[in-house]
């Protein structure tokens, strides 16, 4: 329908035009388009093509900050896989970190926007308070965070007074640190994706659910059978972006926990920022950048490719 | 007649002003960032700053250092954590200002970038004898002084005299003991009030080792080394006050190096391990009286060791003389009383030290002061320290909470030399 119409607007422009015009005598905006799309284009060549470029180059050097890079083919991959300590166990990190928050996110998202998709008072205002988290500064929630998870803390101390014993020493605890950096991050993330489930559950057409009652489904049945498929697009669409941000999770434990203790909270990305900025090793960093966008551009990758299985685009 | 644009043209020049404009901006981002002989300056001087109280002085120096070299400094800031991730950036560029401000401990890792001021000294008017050695010392690597020093002061002993007046203990003095200090801070300990905060940072333990067993964590000729007994000795104990003796608070997080420093001030922790810069901002905040005491006599004495920081030239700056005249015109007489009596910096320069306790009602600290000074060695790092304070931060939790043995502490810094 809509190709029709861009081939008669064409039609109606120039009405003389002959059926096949020769190649590049016909005149067009292409000039003025060019134009206007080149500052954006500068800025992607600048801002992403180049770095993108030249950390791939970089990731086959030995690039210090203070001194020459030497070119190393392979190696900064082959340590990372082979020798270093560290990467397996941030790699490690990350893959549990993306699969407690990815599922809890979505399934507290998608439960709250289900609790105020329905007519209720103050639904509105539920609605700003469950994103609040999500506008406000990640650095200052993990301060925060960080005081409520402290010895003597908030939560120290409710557990005192309410069981008369310390609650554990969550950043303090490798076995509790990185829960601890989960749970804040659900926090911090959840209203994100509140918004657009909510969104989608109000596009859902109440004569499909009223027909499925009609048919003597429940309420579970018809949020399983009805609601859930119809929501799927966007379902997909917060899926792969929860994903994908948590693989790149930086912020909470740098804050948080510094990557420890030990090396209970190092994540990939904090890592890369170790080994570049702390550790100085610029084409290591960028070897781990690589790892990551590979890794992430499969996911995504896989995900597409699944989602003929499980999206519903037709309405 | 007025020439008229067709509707071709004029999203063409449109879009053609967009490009430019974008274009010119990118070019103003770049040529804002070079450094030196721009906008009426002569020269540029970075360093960290925390507040605009300390953005004043420091220009306040800056203008001080520019009459005496003749020049004019233009001041960049950053925040302390900011400032390191920035000049690495800008040493990764190529773009450093020509006066560059350096900590001791990191002087080695930053060595490349600075110009050896030893031969420029005498042009410089500098004396060497008239700062401290240690801190001088400190801020030399491999026999090239990189910097000058502006300040410097030993690790010692912060205690809240409140509450050692009420719980009825001698106040610590010159010569008391590492028992001493263990009875008071049992003495100080109860509920959730501790009377001594362990930290997870090397400059917390390596202070205890040196009294007990005379040992720094890197060795006199540069090398890393707490693989050795006398350190697991120090550890020991050292993780004994928080699992045993119960006299520290576990610790909170790997992350949060300013714990120690927080809990002392909030009352929470009657002693902790500081250096005078924290001083003025310590008496300022506490709504209890701070004192200062000397390390703990142990097996080898009363022993600390000093930190400060300095000013260099980079090697990068094209007016090498110049930028030598103004690093001696931020550490000159003038300079220097100023950010002692202003209590900025306890004075590197040995003459003007009065002007911090004068200037400061800290007439009280000196006897410590010196004390400490006179048994301190300069701080000793290798160029890897940032990642050896990093894996002995992280680390250090688990050890000294007691879920991990000092044994893997020791092994997982070490792999860091």
């Amino acid at each position: 329908m809509a190709l029709t119409g861009a081939v008669r607007v064409t039609d109606a422009t120039d009405p003389t035009a002959s059926p096949a015009p020769p190649r590049g005598t016909r005149r067009g905006d292409g000039r003025a388009a060019s134009a206007f799309l080149l500052p954006g284009a500068i800025g992607f060549v600048a801002f992403t093509a180049f770095p993108i470029v030249a950390s791939l180059v970089m990731s086959f050097f030995d690039w210090p900050v203070l001194g020459d890079p030497s070119f190393v083919g392979f190696q900064n991959f082959v340590e990372l896989f082979t020798t270093d300590p560290v990467f397996k166990t941030a790699l490690l990190n990350t893959a549990v970190f993306v699969l407690l928050y990815v599922p809890i996110n979505i399934v507290v998202s998608m439960g709250l926007a289900v609790w105020i998709s329905p007519r209720i008072i103050g639904r509105r205002y539920y609605r700003v308070l469950f994103f609040v988290p999500a506008v406000t500064p990640m650095v200052g929630n993990a301060v925060v965070f960080g005081l409520l998870y402290t010895p003597r803390g908030l939560i120290d101390s409710t557990f005192q007074t309410l069981f008369g014993v310390s609650a554990p020493n969550f950043l303090g605890s490798s076995s509790w640190a990185l829960p601890a950096v989960v749970l804040m991050s659900v926090w911090q993330g959840f209203g994100y994706n509140l918004l657009v489930f909510s969104a989608a559950l109000d596009a859902v057409p109440p004569s499909l659910t009223e027909a499925a009652a009609i048919d003597g489904a429940g309420p579970v049945r018809q949020f399983f059978s009805v609601v859930l498929p119809l929501m799927s697009p966007s379902l997909f669409f917060a899926t792969v972006l929860t994903l994908i941000s948590s693989f790149q999770v930086f912020v909470q434990p740098y804050i948080l926990t510094g990557g420890g203790p030990g090396n209970s909270t190092t994540t990939l990305v904090m890592y890369l920022y170790q080994s570049g900025f702390q550790n100085f090793r610029l084409g290591f960093a960028s070897a781990i950048a690589w790892v990551l966008f590979v890794i992430i551009m499969a996911l995504t990758a896989i995900q597409f490719l699944g989602q003929k299985k499980w999206v519903h685009y037709d309405q | 007649m007025a020439p008229t644009l067709s509707r071709r043209q004029l999203l063409g020049l449109g879009g053609g002003a967009a490009a430019a404009l974008a274009l010119s901006a990118c070019g103003g981002g770049s040529s804002g960032s070079g450094s030196g002989g721009s906008g009426g300056t002569d020269l540029t001087w970075q360093m960290w700053s925390a507040s605009t109280a300390e953005v004043d002085a420091w220009k306040k120096v800056a203008d001080i250092a520019g009459k005496a070299s003749g020049s004019t400094i233009a001041f960049q800031t950053a925040a302390w954590n900011d400032y390191w991730t920035k000049l690495t950036s800008q040493a990764a560029s190529g773009q450093t200002a020509d006066i560059v401000s350096v900590q001791s401990l990191r002087a080695p890792q930053f060595a490349q970038l600075f110009t050896d001021l030893t031969p420029k000294l005498s042009a410089m008017g500098v004396t060497e004898s008239d700062f401290d050695s240690s801190i001088l010392d400190a801020l030399k690597v491999d026999g090239k002084l990189l910097a000058l020093p502006y300040d410097f002061g030993p690790l010692v002993v912060f205690y809240n005299k409140t509450a050692f007046q009420q719980a009825g203990l001698p106040m610590p003095a010159i010569g008391w003991t590492q028992d001493d200090f263990l009875a008071a801070a049992k003495k100080l300990t109860s509920g959730n009030t501790y009377g001594f905060f362990a930290g997870a940072v090397p400059d917390s333990v390596i202070p205890w080792a040196m009294s007990q067993h005379g040992v720094q964590a890197v060795t006199s000729d540069g090398k890393l080394d707490i693989d050795t007994s006398e350190w697991r000795d120090t550890l020991t104990w050292y993780r004994s006050l928080i699992t045993t003796e119960k006299v520290a608070s576990p610790l909170p997080s790997a992350g949060s190096q300013a714990a120690s420093t927080n809990q002392f001030l909030a009352g929470n922790a009657a002693m902790n391990i500081d250096g005078p810069w924290s001083l003025i901002n310590a008496k300022a905040t506490a709504k209890f009286e701070v004192g200062i005491a000397p390390m703990p006599v142990g097996g080898s004495g009363s022993k600390t060791v000093t930190a400060g920081s300095g000013f260099g030239v980079s090697a990068k700056a094209k007016n090498q003389d110049l930028a030598a005249k103004a690093t001696a015109g931020l550490v000159n007489v003038e300079s220097e009383t100023y950010l002692g009596q202003s209590g900025r910096a306890f004075p590197a320069r040995t003459a003007q030290q009065s002007a911090w306790y004068e200037g400061n009602k800290l007439q009280d600290a000196q006897e410590v002061m010196d004390a400490m000074i006179k048994a301190a060695e300069g701080y000793r790092t290798t160029a890897k320290w940032t990642q050896v304070n990093n894996e002995w931060n992280k680390y250090a939790v688990p050890c000294f909470n007691g879920d991990s043995d000092v044994d893997s502490f020791i092994q997982q810094v070490m792999a860091q030399a």
